[in-house]
């Protein structure tokens, strides 16, 4: 590869690697917890 | 070689590499199939049409990843060149199924209201605020035209309009199409899925892509920067020993200006060129020399040494650097010939 691409190629990943990480983290940390609740709504149960 | 337009480049060698990425794929799919359908619990009828979107979404993004990982890989090792002569025809086969996802997903979820199912796919969830309720259908949108841009432009006949450097920067945005991918499975399978499979390999899928790439990209950039001792104050670099160059091999040396130069020995012959293929840039130094041409390990583009232009009947042409022998040593001169242009290269044993 030339440098302009070697170059482009490592500010690419230097910027979407983190950027990801972060997204998916926080996509992980927001998954809803399993619930169970009765007839009217109420919460009986909610997974760890 | 494109010394003509062929619509698709095919090969008995990708032919048979192709109906072994179809035959996988179709694998996989029915593998999904039949363990969604089984796995589901007793009383509740899954459905096929939804597993079939998620067995192809799944499959796109295995793709990609799989994609991704051979570029890199093959720096890391010249094993898994015969991977990267038939990239491209796995990444179009990459999009063919995101298509095939994409469509079906568009189709079953948002063609039944009175909305057009494209705009119905843009406006139907507002909750952009929200984590848990974002509607991830965005990022996929927003990696399925980046894949459309890259599978359209696939061919060599915009590698050649556009030119290569021009073309292969285009192409670095499937980067950002992966980024993209994986926020779309993210923010989307991951928020309905109960097992911890999904979670574990996207995350996994994603590490590994990124690791990867930024760990060869951060070599190339010391080796860049060892580059800066050079001293080319008479227009000529000290590169190394005859001794040190492979025969049929080269020894890559980086120019003051930041580019690359291949030295390559043959017999008794050391000759210069650019390190960069015509065709996709690729690192002609980690090739070889096959029946006196230099080769490109990538898709095989090949040159003869001591003036750059591809054997008959092709027509391609790179630059060449003069050589000379000094003290014992192989100096390359900074400033390249014009492509095509005979070097002044070194022969072994001759007379100074």
């Amino acid at each position: 590869m030339r440098r302009f691409h070697r170059r482009l190629h490592l500010w690419m990943w230097i910027a979407l690697a983190p950027l990801t990480a972060v997204g998916l983290a926080l996509a992980i940390a927001s998954v809803p917890k399993e619930q169970t609740n009765d007839l009217d709504g109420a919460l009986i149960s909610e997974a760890p | 070689m494109g010394h003509q337009y062929k619509a698709v480049q095919w090969n008995v060698a990708k032919i048979v590499y192709d109906l072994y990425c179809l035959a996988a794929l179709a694998a996989f799919i029915g593998i999904f199939m039949t363990v969604g359908l089984a796995a589901h619990p007793s009383g509740h009828r899954a459905d096929p049409v939804v597993l079939l979107i998620r067995a192809l979404g799944t499959a796109a993004f295995l793709m990609l990843t799989i994609v991704l990982a051979i570029g890199p890989l093959a720096r890391l090792s010249p094993r898994f060149n015969p991977m990267l002569y038939n990239r491209r025809h796995f990444g179009v086969m990459t999009f063919l199924v995101a298509a095939a996802h994409f469509g079906l997903a568009t189709f079953w979820y948002h063609a039944s209201g009175p909305l057009n199912p494209f705009v119905s796919l843009l406006v139907s969830n507002p909750l952009y605020q929200s984590a848990e309720g974002f509607p991830f259908e965005v990022f996929g949108l927003a990696a399925f035209a980046i894949l459309f841009v890259m599978a359209a432009t696939s061919h060599d006949y915009w590698l050649n309009n556009l030119s290569a450097p021009v073309w292969k920067a285009l192409h670095m945005l499937v980067y950002a199409a992966f980024g993209l991918l994986v926020l779309h499975v993210a923010y989307g399978a991951l928020m309905t899925e109960k097992s911890a499979i999904y979670p574990a390999l996207t995350v996994a899928a994603f590490a590994i892509v990124a690791a990867l790439h930024l760990w060869t990209g951060l070599r190339e950039r010391r080796r860049d920067a060892g580059m800066r001792g050079v001293s080319a104050s008479d227009g000529w670099i000290d590169v190394c020993a005859p001794a040190d160059i492979p025969d049929k091999r080269a020894v890559i040396a980086p120019l003051p200006s930041g580019e690359r130069v291949a030295i390559f020995r043959d017999g008794a012959k050391i000759c210069a060129m650019t390190n960069a293929c015509r065709h996709q840039n690729g690192p002609l130094g980690e090739g070889c020399i096959k029946d006196g041409a230099v080769t490109c390990p990538w898709h095989g583009w090949q040159y003869r040494p001591e003036d750059g232009v591809s054997p008959p009947p092709y027509t391609e042409k790179i630059a060449t650097y003069d050589t000379r022998l000094s003290a014992g040593r192989v100096f390359v001169k900074v400033r390249p010939n014009a492509p095509g242009q005979r070097s002044q290269f070194i022969m072994m044993g001759a007379a100074p």
